[in-house]
């Protein structure tokens, strides 16, 4: 499913998304540009909340 | 310009081997297929061609070792897909390599009464291209990310995931190969956990982000030499 812009997604995939050297916890929720947030669902790092 | 001789040529890796020590020779073909679609309409007495399916893969040879050619030897008869990885200049991260998944299709020792004991190795690659080194061979002993490297672009068409896990002195190492649209948010495109020695050339799909990097994020053992890389398809 395509990502939408300026749209919230929580990460549901331990360990796959960071920011710097510090990991997102599974269950936070980031704010993500629609390409971004494309990219990401189709790892399975993200899902729509 | 900057032309680099052969002797600059820093490794030579094949499965968990590295073979730097070994070899004295290397050569790497990347083939873009053109497959005709000439018809009776084509134009200009021309014959049509379209872009195929690309294949790659590379040959190594050197001198004759007893360790080397155990561990070459055995590799050629299994079945497993293993990782390739050339690097011909200096290792650094953000030098250029060549490699990616492949078949040993040809293991060749040969020796004469004139000369050195030699080998020749042949990789069928099975997706293969040039890419760029994100961890060189050097002994790791904790968690944290490499240095990134900015491609100046992203890509669309995903690419390979190469890791060498040359030494198995830990109990347990897990890294990952990430992308980054800023340089500032990361993205995992592989994870491996290494307990033992291995390969992996993982191919991964869709959207590359221009940045990348190296990142051990589980280490417990003692030190750990790993080798990544990798290569964006076109």
């Amino acid at each position: 499913m395509a990502g939408k812009a300026g749209k919230k997604y929580k990460i549901v995939k331990d360990g796959a998304y960071w920011k710097g050297d510090e990991p997102v916890e599974v269950g936070a929720t980031v704010t993500l540009t629609k390409r971004e947030a494309e990219k990401l669902l189709h790892r399975g790092i993200i899902e729509e909340t | 310009m900057a032309f680099t001789h052969g002797s600059t040529t820093s490794g030579v890796y094949y499965h968990t081997q590295d073979l730097t020590a070994y070899a004295d020779t290397w050569s790497v073909d990347l083939t873009g297929n053109a497959d005709e679609v000439t018809t009776f309409a084509s134009a200009g007495n021309s014959r049509e061609f379209i872009r195929g399916i690309n294949t790659g893969g590379g040959t190594v040879s050197g001198y004759y070792d007893a360790a080397a050619d155990q561990a070459l030897f055995d590799s050629i008869s299994d079945s497993t897909v293993d990782a390739f990885t050339l690097i011909p200049d200096a290792q650094a991260i953000g030098a250029r390599t060549y490699g990616g998944a492949g078949l040993d299709t040809s293991f060749s020792p040969s020796g004469s009464v004139g000369g050195v004991n030699a080998w020749s190795l042949d990789v069928q690659g099975t997706g293969f291209g040039g890419g760029v080194l994100l961890n060189i061979e050097t002994a790791l002993t904790t968690t944290g990310g490499n240095a990134s490297v900015d491609s100046l672009a992203s890509s669309a068409n995903g690419g390979i995931a190469v890791f060498h896990f040359i030494t198995d002195d830990v109990t347990t190492m897990t890294c990952a190969i990430q992308d980054s649209p800023n340089d500032s948010t990361w993205a995992n495109l592989d994870e491996q956990t290494f307990t033992t020695v291995d390969s992996v050339a993982t191919i991964v799909t869709g959207t590359i982000d221009q940045y990348l990097r190296f990142n051990v994020t589980v280490f417990t053992g003692t030190s750990a030499v790993v080798l990544a890389s990798f290569i964006r398809f076109a």
